[in-house]
């Protein structure tokens, strides 16, 4: 059910520590906190920790809370500071209970104001992506996050961007180890920043929390309001999903991206994408076939690293991961 | 997938960015870690002004409506910085409020024959623009140097300028020594380890190859015309 990202999907940062809301009493943990992205949340307070001992144990016992809270917990609160930004963050899990010793899938949602976007973490020319920060114990791990594809933005003087607007939610896969106590419960918190702009750029942030109970994986509850099931079809697919329809050529320093029944194709470089010669013209078109060209002072290897989105009847585009170099084979995959 | 478009009234100079090189690094492991973001060196962006080759020559009138011409600088032996400028930007606010990155700078080199001049290439209406606006916020920030005027936009296109800030610096025979970001921490908050100008302006001075010609600027999008 879940695909297989590719290299798109590597993230440089994986690992995100998370805070486990214990009483005194409890076992103390040693927990690592580390951010994902740079810092970009101004006037952030360092996340309050529990008393940090040397010895640590494999596995914690939980005791579970006052108040349990409901289990497909909606995610943050709201408090007031977060009504002054242009987007709301909330953490969301898919299914409502945290499984032991398996992939739990959470999403940071940003529902964003009109007029308002956030940015992509491929490449802009301003801007920064959001960033997240939880705490987490040893043995779990979040990451790498799965971005949903952007739109394209283009302001005046050529300036190119790839954004969010209205709403996004990045997917989170968080791994749990074995050894939580069922029937116990888990607050994830940390804190979400990211830039907003409109004619304006802000800096945002907001704290984050989500409760969820421990379960046996058996019952699952799919996450109401869709908004895994609306994003994940925004996360490109791997392109060997496209099922041979998508021609790669190379000549030279050009990429000549075919695709037969397509009405557009658009492409949106990745961080690590070599330098294009026209970014603005070549990466997007009318009709069946996009040709990049790359520039040849000073680049090294070329690699062509981004999404590829290919507009057909549907309404709704298909996102590919793209990554082809000149010497691997030319991917005319046979259907 | 829709592509939003805004149109512009200015002729596409064939601006491109340049390689993204950004790379991340986690600091010590502490209670709170955050993490800076190097821009190492990259590839020579395309469009606009070049590393290595002359520059556009420009005359613009700045706030006190005094006209600076760059080529009569450079004609007098300067050096000169050019700063991409908007007063509102959050990523202006970190060099000229958090901290006084620009204006220090500035002065450190003034009697070293380099001139620094900011420019604002923000059109009527948008984000930062207008006299009043500029005229308050060199007060604010205590700069010393000039606030150029370019609402057109036509300098700023002719050098490629993307972001507020995006610098520049060139030499007195109007070439170009370097340009990209101030430094190497695009937050809007933190200040990088590594300030490119300075960096700049040293071997500049010195006689000496800039190591560091050219890297992604960061920071808001200059507020053009034409939308």
């Amino acid at each position: 059910m879940f695909r297989n990202r590719g290299p798109l999907a590597q993230q440089r940062i994986c690992d995100v520590a998370l805070i486990l809301r214990i009483p005194p009493r409890a076992l103390a943990l040693s927990s690592v906190i580390v951010g994902l992205g740079f810092d970009a949340l101004a006037g952030v307070r360092p996340l309050e920790l529990p008393t940090l001992s040397a010895s640590a144990p494999a596995s914690a016992s939980l005791d579970p809370p006052e108040s349990l809270g409901d289990p497909v917990s909606p995610g943050s609160t709201a408090p007031a500071a977060q009504l002054r930004n242009h987007a709301r963050a909330r953490l969301l899990s898919e299914t409502g209970y945290l499984a032991p010793g398996r992939t739990n899938w959470l999403a940071l949602q940003f529902e964003i104001d009109p007029g308002w976007h956030l940015y992509w973490n491929g490449r802009n020319d301003s801007g920064y992506p959001p960033t997240l920060e939880l705490a987490l114990p040893p043995g779990w791990t979040l990451g790498p996050i799965e971005w949903p594809a952007p739109d394209r933005l283009l302001s005046p003087g050529d300036i190119l961007d790839h954004v969010y607007s209205r709403e996004v939610a990045l997917l989170l896969p968080l791994r749990v180890p074995d050894g939580l106590t069922v029937g116990s419960t888990v607050n994830l918190e940390g804190r979400a920043g990211w830039l907003a702009c409109k004619d304006a750029c802000i800096p945002e942030s907001a704290g984050i929390s989500l409760y969820l109970p421990v379960a046996a994986s058996a019952d699952v509850v799919r996450d109401p309001s869709a908004v895994f099931e609306r994003f994940r079809g925004r996360v490109p697919s791997p392109l060997a999903e496209a099922g041979g329809r998508v021609g790669l050529t190379w000549a030279s320093e050009r990429l000549r991206i075919r695709v037969p029944d397509a009405r557009g194709l658009s492409f949106f470089p990745a961080e690590e994408c070599s330098p294009l010669a026209h970014p603005i013209q070549d990466t997007s078109a009318e009709g069946a076939t996009l040709t990049l060209r790359f520039e040849t002072e000073g680049v090294g290897p070329l690699r062509a690293i981004g999404i590829l989105e290919v507009r057909g009847t549907d309404p709704t585009p298909r996102w590919y991961a793209l990554e082809a170099t000149p010497d691997s084979r030319a991917q005319v995959l046979q259907p | 997938m829709t592509i939003l478009r805004r149109p512009s009234n200015h002729p596409v100079s064939s601006i491109r960015p340049s390689r993204l090189c950004a790379v991340a690094f986690p600091s010590a492991v502490a209670v709170f870690i955050t993490l800076a973001v190097a821009l190492p060196a990259c590839a020579q962006p395309q469009g606009g002004a070049k590393v290595g080759e002359k520059v556009p020559d420009f005359t613009l009138r700045d706030i006190e409506d005094k006209e600076h011409a760059l080529s009569a600088y450079l004609a007098q032996g300067k050096t000169v910085v050019l700063e991409w400028f908007n007063p509102d930007c959050p990523f202006v606010k970190k060099h000229h409020q958090a901290h006084r990155t620009m204006t220090e700078l500035e002065q450190k080199y003034r009697s070293k024959d380099v001139v620094w001049l900011a420019l604002n290439s923000g059109g009527p209406g948008k984000q930062g623009h207008g006299l009043e606006r500029n005229r308050a916020a060199r007060k604010d920030y205590a700069m010393d140097y000039p606030i150029l005027l370019d609402e057109s936009g036509k300098v700023g296109l002719a050098y490629g300028a993307k972001t507020t800030p995006h610098m520049y610096v060139v030499t007195p025979d109007g070439k170009l020594a370097y340009q990209g970001a101030i430094d190497d921490n695009a937050s809007p908050a933190k200040l990088g380890g590594t300030n490119y100008v300075k960096k700049a302006l040293e071997a500049v001075l010195a006689g000496r190859a800039v190591e560091t010609a050219q890297t992604k600027p960061y920071g808001c999008s200059v507020k053009y015309a034409g939308n």
